[in-house]
Parts: structure tokens; sequence; C-alpha cells
């Protein structure tokens, strides 16, 4: 399938926590449900020249983007949540061969996501974006896969 | 019941009020702009009237305008009967899907409740503006009066009370099941467990003597922000099945969007 088209995510694999058992009692944790993204897409949008990543969860809302630490990188949070939304890459100011960008893309997008959750100020969202990385490391293939086309 | 009729009593009250204040400000805004002696030499019992609102204008135009606003805010708080019936029947079939098991058991066996978070709430505690998790509709006709507060502490998540407080303090749907029954085993390791498992004190557990022994909370949004909890009870053992979780996710996704609308 390629990321052009929405990937659809296992909520259960992603959004399970922990579990244990006490002397009978069972106690689960689960990730919030509006933490885990139920979808994801990676496609390159012409007009803005750039390599996006989505997410899809399963409430929308608005979202306000800004730029990363990471110079060729733009994110879009959640305006309320904070959760993330989207990353932006730009492709052509990489300066990469196409082969290069396979190698570079993912990891940028990987550095930044993680500076992302190292900010005091997005503590409460570390979850959402621990799981955004997994994804992508889950899903890098179908999520990439437009990269070719940059 | 009681809670479902004073809500439509009130945002009756107060949707009355926001029309009447509103109407008010028509009539005053094109009261100040009449010509009091033309209108009085066409009807001159409204000369005077017309000359004495335009003499408390200055006042009343302020009044009215907070007055309306006040009123508009209170509706929010109270939210439309609509969206309580919704959110009301949406808990019934709910409860009714996830416990479809145990069908030939009475209701208040196993509930589902919604908790909205409030800053403050009226109570004869230390604290009443600490924070609060407040019941606000619960399934079933029978099981709806009664119910507990607890509060969440959102700074320091680890005091959080029951698994309200701590669902809604971690963001996390947790479910606890296996838990002790109080009433055949009500020896102290039995208070001691249920009281670590479910997130209260020995204290609580023996002033209000609960019967459920698996319990589930999960978070619910409305506009991308917390706004309470719903809490899964059940008096069987093994009565929530973790095999749901994708049901509680999907119910608590569904009620976010009529919940943005009460504040």
């Amino acid at each position: 399938m390629s990321a052009k088209e929405w990937v659809r995510l296992d909520p259960a694999k992603f959004g399970k926590e922990s579990g244990e058992g006490i002397q009978g009692v069972e106690i689960h944790v689960f990730l919030s449900p509006y933490d885990v993204p139920m979808a994801v897409r990676g496609h390159f949008d012409d007009r803005k020249r750039r390599f996006v990543i989505r997410f899809r969860y399963i409430v929308s809302e608005p979202s306000k983007s800004f730029k990363s630490d990471y110079k060729y990188i733009r994110l879009s949070v959640g305006k309320n949540s904070g959760r993330l939304q989207a990353i932006e890459v730009d492709v052509d100011a990489l300066k990469a061969t196409r082969v290069g960008l396979r190698m570079l893309v993912p990891r940028a997008v990987k550095d930044a996501i993680e500076q992302l959750a190292s900010e005091p100020k997005h503590g409460p969202h570390r979850a959402n974006y621990r799981i955004a990385g997994d994804v992508i490391a889950d899903r890098q293939e179908e999520i990439f896969e437009d990269l070719v086309t940059a | 019941m009681r809670r479902a009729r004073s809500r439509k009593f009130f945002y009756w009250v107060f949707s009355a009020g926001l029309w009447l204040s509103v109407v008010l400000l028509g009539m005053l805004a094109g009261a100040v702009r009449s010509d009091a002696d033309r209108v009085g030499a066409r009807w001159p019992f409204a000369r005077e009237a017309l000359l004495w609102i335009q003499d408390f204008a200055w006042y009343t135009y302020p009044l009215l305008s907070v007055l309306a606003l006040l009123m508009q805010w209170m509706r929010q708080e109270i939210g439309a009967p609509w969206i309580w019936e919704t959110v009301e029947r949406a808990l019934d079939d709910f409860r009714d899907y996830v416990f479809s098991a145990k069908k030939g058991d009475p209701e208040h066996h196993h509930r589902a409740t919604l908790f909205k978070y409030r800053r403050w709430r009226w109570c004869l505690e230390r604290w009443p503006w600490s924070g609060w998790l407040v019941a606000v509709a619960r399934s079933g006709h029978t099981t709806q009066e009664q119910i507990v507060a607890f509060r969440p502490y959102k700074r320091d998540p680890d005091r959080a009370e029951g698994i309200a407080g701590r669902a809604y303090a971690r963001r996390r749907t947790l479910l606890v099941t296996g838990l002790p029954d109080l009433e055949t085993d009500p020896s102290p390791q039995a208070y001691e467990e249920y009281a670590k498992s479910g997130g209260v004190t020995v204290e609580w557990l023996r002033k209000n003597q609960p019967k459920a022994r698996s319990l589930c909370g999960i978070p619910v949004e409305a506009g991308g922000q917390p706004w309470g909890v719903i809490v899964l009870d059940s008096r069987s053992e093994r009565g929530i099945s973790r095999r749901y979780n994708r049901v509680f996710d999907l119910f608590a996704a569904t009620l976010s969007k009529p919940l943005e609308r009460i504040r």
C-alpha cells in the first residue's frame, strides 16, 4: 500500500502501556484514546514542495504549526491538545540525492520528534510524541515510499 | 431524574432571561434614538415613559448587556437539555453493550458514570476550590443519586483520588478487576488491597462501602482539552473485559463532540 493513502494503525499495538496482577487484582493501563493515532500518511506535497507526514486521530481539531529546531522541518500540533498532527520536511533545502533523502529524512524526523518531546513545556504530550515516533519507525517503508518521487 | 428536571428548569429560566435581556436591549436602543416630543405629540402617555427610559439608559444599557452575557454563560455552564439527553442515552447504550453478558443482573450492579472536572463545588470540605470530578450523568434511572466526587490533583497525580481521579490526572485509561468483596471479606488486608488498587483511603472505603469489584476509568476530552472521565463499575469480579478497550476509546470520542458545548 502506498502511503499517499492513509495507512490504518492498530491502536491496540501502540496504545497498551502496562498490565500487572497482584493477589488476584489485575490493573491494566492504556494510553488515552485521544493520544493514539488511528492512521498515518506520508506524501510529497507538490504545491508546497515538501514531504509531509500526517497523523489522523480519533477526534480532529485545528492545528498550529511552527518551525522545529531542525532547520528543514516544520511541525504542526493540535491547537488545544498539543498532539503531533503533521511533520513537513523541506526536501529541496536538504539538497540530497534520492538515496540520500531516504537516509536523511527519517533520521531528521526522528530527531525532531525527540527534540519536541524533550522540551519541558510539552511534558503532558510526551506519550503522544513517543507513539508518533513508534508509528513512524514501525511503518517506515510505507510512510517514506513517496520520497523517491521528490 | 431530579437532576435532569432541575437542569431543564434552570436552562429554561436562563434562556428566558437571555431572550428578555436581548429584547429589552433592542427596545432600549429604539427608545434612546426616539424623539420624545414627536412621539408625545401622537401618544401623550408615551412621552414621559420615553424620557424616563432615556434618563436611565446610561446604566441600563451596560446592565442589560452584562445580564445577557451572564445568562448565556449560565446556559453554557448547565448545557442544553438535548445534549444531556443524548449523553444519558449514550451512557445507557454503552453500559448495555459492555455488560451485555450480565443481562440478567439488576441495572445498578453494572453502571457507567460520567464525571466532569470542575474547579470548585458546593461542599463542606476544607478546599472546595481545589478541583473536583463531579458526577454529571449516570446510566439507568435507579442509580442517579448520591454519587461521590473525587479530587484529581492535577498538579500531583500521585495523590489523585479513585479510578476517576487517576484516569483524569494521568490521562490514561485504567482498568482494575478482581477487587476484594468487602461485604464477604471485611478483613483489614482486603480493605488495604482495595484502597491501594482503587486509589482511595481505607477511611473512605469504610465510610462509602463500595460494592464494585471491577472499575474502569476512561479520560474524556472536548475540544482537545481534558473534560472529565467515564467510570464503569461492576459488582462482578471480572465484570469489565479489556477486550472492550477499543469500544471504550470510540465511546469517549463519540461523547467529545456534544460535550464541547458544555463548559
